[in-house]
């Protein structure tokens, strides 16, 4: 926008020259405001010490103190942060008190110089009342001075905003060839430091309407705004002006301070908020990871969280539980924290591998009429433990019709017996596909899959709880090097985790881990870990369900058997359908002969 | 300022430039140093050493830090108790390190008066912002001397730890009758507060009531002068 006075004013005539447009000043004192103001919209700036001394925390009142020089304060941060910053016109705030009579001219001109557009009386007598104006005006420190002020500054091409309180200020502006009549209604009100007013906006705007037409009624056209007092807001403003038919408003407070201290305020308090909300969520967070570890289960990840949920849930009681989830996802680990969290605890619990289940080894078998040997069923081995069922997909319609059966009512028969049998093992089926799933696709009956509505926990692929790999490596290097201190990943071995698929899950997770400890310290760097490249790296050790599950429930089948038998081996091998010979060769194996 | 008795009349001098006590010959008395007054014309040195002219405690530090040891001695410091900008603790070291030992609240907020005056003490830029400053200097160890406008200013100054208070007659219109009643009111209260006692109560010959003179001291125990 131009400097030069006339065509600003034309400007500024012409913006308020429309029937809803009013004309809008920001009085500010930094860089930061000006641009501010200016992005939104203002039609003129003024920098005015009250504007800085606002944003060092004071009130605007402030400035009519012996705290600055107030003509050298506007000039150091105007020059250097406002005038130039945008395009937007900058009046310069000059108090008059400052500028001996002869120093005016010189004055104005090196304002104009430096690239202000215009000046305004700021701050002014105006604002003081009272015996102390009487005495100022007596002498020579009054309006009339500022008035003259102004003249110089208009002498000097430069266009002027006038502050006036009073119709007799006005009156001095008008014959000082003021262009815009800036009538102050008091100190702002509102906010931290403002002045309350003591009247409405109506009632400000009324008193603003008579000194605006005694201006214009001597001055036809003059350029009248208002400002302070109790407008505070955008609304207040426009009813002010609306009732003092002003041509528009010069906002400071309103502008700078009042918008500052809620935003800040509100924007300090968000962050504090979030600060206080991010410690209960770490707080939660700690609980949930130490719930998790006390539960076997580590995650946060939502599966894992609802999970770990419908664990607790489905140990408590004796009923079936369908586990799902891919190789290596934590099944067999699940699958033992149901027996280990349930009232069956105390017994080690016996796991089958259903793909090398034969059709009467579930359920046993009574002699036949072509003879044979009674044969005691994994069910009943079970009794007072778990028996847990792996690759259940595996069993044979019949047999799951038979376990949909058993797990009704506890009741069973072995094949080719009459007796109905009793067992109290809790039926815990290990899978892969998810119970509804497998249900559609025919890998269970639906007698089956109907008793195990709602009796399901599914485990997700570790790609899809990525999120869980810091905590779940540093839960692996525990149980690998226990006594050591917490392991964590720098974020560039996180990045390569992060972003490799996991086909072997948490059991390829371990191994990469296993190998990433070798040679490192508390820290695994992206250079410790092994190539991932979708082959499997080789687990040094065993998972949890590598055959060490599997030879614990062999021998507690011998073991049942032998007791049940007072460990005569011959009548044991015939229960069990093996022959002696091999008996004695499983009993050594597992240690029993001793 | 340490001099006066109860009932010997004694005046205090405000100087804008402090010589020493050889350079002001016999006229060495009570001296409350205000650089802020100089520069000024004399029938408005007092408000403009008020007004945004100038940072008045900034000049009072500058005028200090150039002086030898000793120079302060017996001579109070005229600081405008009011400044947002300088915390009063930081401030009252800054002065005891120039070796200021006693201080007043002048150039004082109590000439505003009118609307202006009731603003200032809204935001917390008053009387009792000067009363809060002197009560720590007072703690602080430092003699200190209030200026008020009335009775229950200078109460709360007293209350703070002034040893002396100085009535301020307020700004003179120049109209005759007015600043007579301002005087005369200036009297009345310096009477109040010499009632309550204790501690000795001036009145200061503020700019314009010259004439009024004698209705001011008239109640006094002595007047604070402006530079001659």
């Amino acid at each position: 926008m131009s400097r030069d006075r006339r065509h600003l004013l034309e400007n500024l005539r012409r913006a308020c020259s429309g029937r809803h447009t009013l004309l809008v000043g920001a009085a500010i004192g930094t860089g930061m405001a000006a641009r501010a103001a200016a992005r939104g919209g203002a039609d003129f700036l003024l920098a005015l010490a009250a504007g800085r001394l606002r944003t060092m925390g004071t009130s605007s009142i402030a400035t009519m103190l012996a705290l600055k020089d107030t003509n050298a304060f506007v000039a150091d941060f105007a020059c250097s942060e406002i005038v130039g910053a945008t395009d937007t016109p900058v009046f310069f705030g000059a108090g008059a008190w400052g500028i001996a009579p002869a120093d005016l001219a010189p004055f104005m001109e090196r304002l104009r110089d430096r690239g202000f557009a215009g000046v305004v009386n700021f701050p002014t007598v105006a604002h003081v009342d009272g015996r102390f104006r009487e005495a100022l005006e007596g002498c020579g420190l009054g309006f009339a001075g500022e008035a003259r002020m102004l003249a110089a500054a208009r002498a000097a091409g430069l266009a002027t905003v006038g502050y006036f309180r009073r119709k007799a200020e006005a009156l001095m502006l008008a014959d000082a060839g003021i262009d815009i009549y800036c009538f102050n209604i008091g100190w702002n009100a509102g906010g931290a430091l403002g002045v309350p007013s003591r009247e409405s906006v109506l009632q400000a705007g009324n008193r603003a309407r008579g000194v605006i037409k005694a201006i214009r009624t001597a001055h036809p056209g003059a350029l009248c705004v208002i400002e302070g007092g109790p407008i505070t807001t955008p609304q207040d403003m426009h009813e002010a002006c609306r009732e003092a038919r002003a041509d528009g408003y010069i906002g400071g407070s309103t502008i700078d301070r009042l918008p500052s201290e809620s935003s800040i305020e509100e924007m300090t308090s968000a962050f504090k908020l979030v600060s206080s909300l991010q410690r209960r969520i770490d707080r939660l967070e700690r609980r949930l990871d130490r719930d998790g570890r006390a539960a076997g289960l580590i995650g946060r990840t939502e599966a894992m969280v609802e999970a770990r949920t419908r664990l607790e849930h489905l140990a408590a009681d004796g009923g079936p539980v369908w586990v799902a989830g891919p190789e290596g996802s934590g099944r067999s680990l699940v699958a033992s924290l149901l027996h280990a969290r349930g009232p069956r605890r105390q017994r080690q619990p016996v796991t089958v591998d259903a793909r090398r289940l034969e059709a009467d080894w579930l359920f046993g078998a009574e002699p036949g009429e072509a003879g044979g040997r009674r044969r005691q069923g994994w069910v009943e081995v079970a009794n007072g433990t778990t028996l847990i069922v792996t690759h259940a997909e595996h069993l044979a319609a019949d047999v799951q019709a038979e376990l949909a059966a058993f797990v009704d009512n506890g009741v069973f028969r072995r094949r080719g017996g009459h007796d109905s049998l009793r067992s109290s093992a809790k039926m815990v089926l290990v899978g892969t596909a998810a119970l509804g799933d497998a249900a559609r696709d025919g890998a269970l009956i639906p007698e089956l899959a109907h008793r195990l509505a709602h009796r399901d926990i599914q485990l997700v692929p570790l790609r899809e709880r990525l999120d869980d790999i810091p905590l779940l490596v540093e839960r692996f290097a525990a149980a690998l090097r226990p006594g050591a201190g917490p392991v964590r990943l720098t974020p560039a071995a996180f990045r390569r985790l992060i972003t490799y698929d996991w086909p072997g899950n948490l059991r390829e997770l371990r191994a990469v881990v296993e190998q990433a400890l070798h040679g490192a310290g508390d820290v695994i760097d992206a250079g410790a870990l092994p190539p991932l490249d979708g082959a499997r790296p080789s687990p040094a050790r065993s998972g949890p369900d590598d055959g060490r599950a599997e030879r614990e429930a062999e021998r507690e089948w011998l073991l049942d058997g032998l007791r049940r038998h007072r460990f005569r081996r011959g009548e044991t091998a015939r229960f069990l359908g093996l022959s002696r010979k091999t008996l004695y060769n499983r009993m050594r194996l597992h240690g029993l002969l001793d | 300022m340490g001099k006066i008795g109860q009932f010997v009349q004694m005046d205090a001098q405000i100087i804008p430039i402090l010589r020493t006590v050889a350079e002001l010959g016999a006229t060495a008395g009570d001296r409350l140093f205000c650089p802020a007054l100089g520069g000024h014309p004399e029938d408005r040195a007092e408000y403009l050493a008020l007004l945004p002219v100038q940072d008045s405690n900034g000049r009072l530090l500058d005028a200090l830090a150039g002086m030898p040891d000793g120079h302060m001695d017996g001579v109070c410091a005229g600081v405008f108790a009011v400044d947002p900008f300088r915390p009063a603790g930081p401030f009252l070291a800054t002065l005891r390190r120039a070796g200021v030992r006693a201080v007043a609240n002048f150039p004082t907020t109590a000439v505003f008066d009118g609307e202006t005056g009731e603003t200032l003490r809204a935001v917390g830029l008053g009387p009792e912002r000067e009363a809060a400053f002197l009560e720590q200097a007072a703690r602080a160890g430092f003699a200190v001397t209030g200026f008020a406008a009335d009775r229950e200013v200078g109460r709360r100054l007293r209350a703070a730890g002034a040893a002396r208070i100085v009535v301020h007659p307020g700004a003179a219109t120049g109209d005759a009758a007015r600043d007579a009643e301002a005087a005369a009111q200036a009297a009345a209260e310096v009477a109040a507060l010499r009632r309550d006692g204790p501690g000795p109560v001036f009145v200061h010959l503020a700019t314009g009531f010259a004439a009024h003179r004698a209705v001011l001291e008239s109640e006094a125990d002595g007047l604070v002068l402006l530079p001659a």
